[in-house]
């Protein structure tokens, strides 16, 4: 499977796939793509039909991934600005991604979810997924604006918005707390909501929240 | 406080911070922060607005003013973004040099800049039967001290000569000079199903610089 990024601004991943090669993605990212490839879908089962719901109905997870069989080309895009990177995974290898960023995976990475509990308090974060991807195979994902990287080493901490997070090593630890904002009772109650990141472990972060406006491109 | 901007497209900012020096930035842009980076809160009040002007500010409409801001203490690193693409500036003022920013545009700056939101246009719209007044809000910065902004899109620069003048539209006008006037005219279009209309311009008269930038 042949991986080439296209465009600068708004990048899409073009992947020329060889006979009987299979990569899943989220539905509707496809830009374009060549009409001898066959297209099917594969249901997210993953933890029974509990978990299912659990993930996909508050997680905001797909229930269906789109797949894509060779031969032939397919692109496809977050339709957003910012980056694309291509990851190749060993076997066993696992990397985590922010929910919404994956762009693509060849069928032979494990592809399963990692929740990350919130702060609890009212108003505050529930927590959030992130997509859990587990090699042999090739990914690629899209970066909201830029991608900063970080090779963390043991004990190695930064604290990070919760919307800057794109992908991280499951080596590194995460865990959502509250800053405050100076001493005091207000400046526990003007407290937000911040992750806690350390390593060891390869972080990236994205320079655009994907909820914000810039990132839809409005 | 040293800072760079990271990436092209939608940059950001690293701001390095030495022991005991002091930024403050709106805290939801903060990207991540790492060292011993100490988080305050420092409300405008004690950046001298007084309540009366915030009030003033904040019945004339949502100004974008935040009635605090986060101060970060290093040593350590913070990043910022405003998630919008455009261009970063960084502008070292001297010491009482004056810029009228558009509000919604600074991402840091440091404890010694004198901080001050202020209006720097105001025109009257027709809507319907009612008659309704707009506002440009801007961040007035007074040196001295470093001051980081983004604009949207890209930035032209001008420099005006006294009694020079451009014409601009309220939401191409990112930065002024206080020794510019800004005057609201009136752009007439087409007419639309036979109603003529008019749109809000800016005249920036000099002497003095502005920056123009080329989104919204």
């Amino acid at each position: 499977m042949e991986i080439t990024v296209q465009g600068e601004f708004v990048p899409a991943a073009l992947v020329q796939l060889a006979a009987g090669e299979e990569i899943f993605s989220e539905a509707g990212l496809m830009v374009y793509c060549d009409p001898s490839v066959r297209f099917g879908v594969r249901a997210f089962t993953q933890g029974g039909a509990g978990q299912v719901l659990r993930h996909t109905m508050i997680g905001g997870l797909p229930f269906f991934l789109h797949v894509y069989e060779g031969p032939g080309y397919v692109a496809l895009s977050r339709f957003s600005p910012g980056e694309v990177r291509v990851l190749d995974l060993a076997p066993g290898q696992t990397v985590d991604v922010a929910e919404h960023s994956l762009l693509l995976a060849s069928n032979s990475v494990q592809y399963t979810t990692s929740y990350v509990p919130g702060t609890g308090r009212i108003g505050r974060m529930i927590g959030f997924w992130m997509d859990r991807l587990t090699g042999p195979g090739r990914v690629a994902y899209h970066g909201h604006g830029n991608i900063l990287g970080f090779d963390l080493k043991p004990g190695e901490a930064m604290q990070i918005d919760h919307g800057a997070l794109l992908r991280k090593d499951p080596t590194v630890g995460l865990r959502a707390f509250n800053q405050a904002l100076g001493g005091g009772l207000t400046g526990h109650a003007m407290s937000f909501e911040a992750l806690h990141v350390e390593g060891p472990g390869r972080l990236e972060l994205q320079t655009v929240d994907p909820s914000s406006r810039a990132a839809h491109g409005t | 406080m040293k800072a760079d901007t990271v990436g092209a497209i939608t940059p950001a900012v690293l701001v390095q911070l030495r022991p005991g020096e002091k930024i403050l930035a709106q805290h939801e842009i903060m990207l991540h922060m790492d060292g011993p980076v100490k988080v305050a809160r420092k409300t405008l009040k004690q950046l001298g607005v007084s309540r009366a002007h915030l009030m003033g500010m904040s019945a004339r409409g949502d100004s974008e003013e935040e009635y605090y801001l986060a101060e970060f203490e290093g040593p350590g690193n913070v990043t910022f973004s405003r998630d919008k693409a455009g261009e970063v500036r960084i502008l070292d003022l001297a010491p009482g040099q004056v810029v009228r920013l558009r509000s919604g545009h600074l991402i840091c700056f440091d404890e010694t800049v004198q901080y001050y939101p202020t209006v720097l246009a105001q025109w009257v719209v027709q809507r319907g039967n009612d008659r309704e007044i707009e506002y440009l809000f801007a961040d007035q910065l007074t040196g001295p001290g470093t001051i980081v902004f983004q604009s949207y899109g890209n930035i032209l620069s001008f420099t005006l000569s006294p009694g020079e003048a451009i014409r601009t539209t309220p939401e191409g006008l990112l930065m002024t000079t206080p020794t510019n006037t800004v005057q609201v005219g009136w752009r007439q279009n087409a007419a639309a199903l036979g109603v003529p209309t008019a749109q809000p311009v800016l005249d920036v008269v000099g002497p003095g610089a502005i920056l123009v930038h080329s989104g919204v």
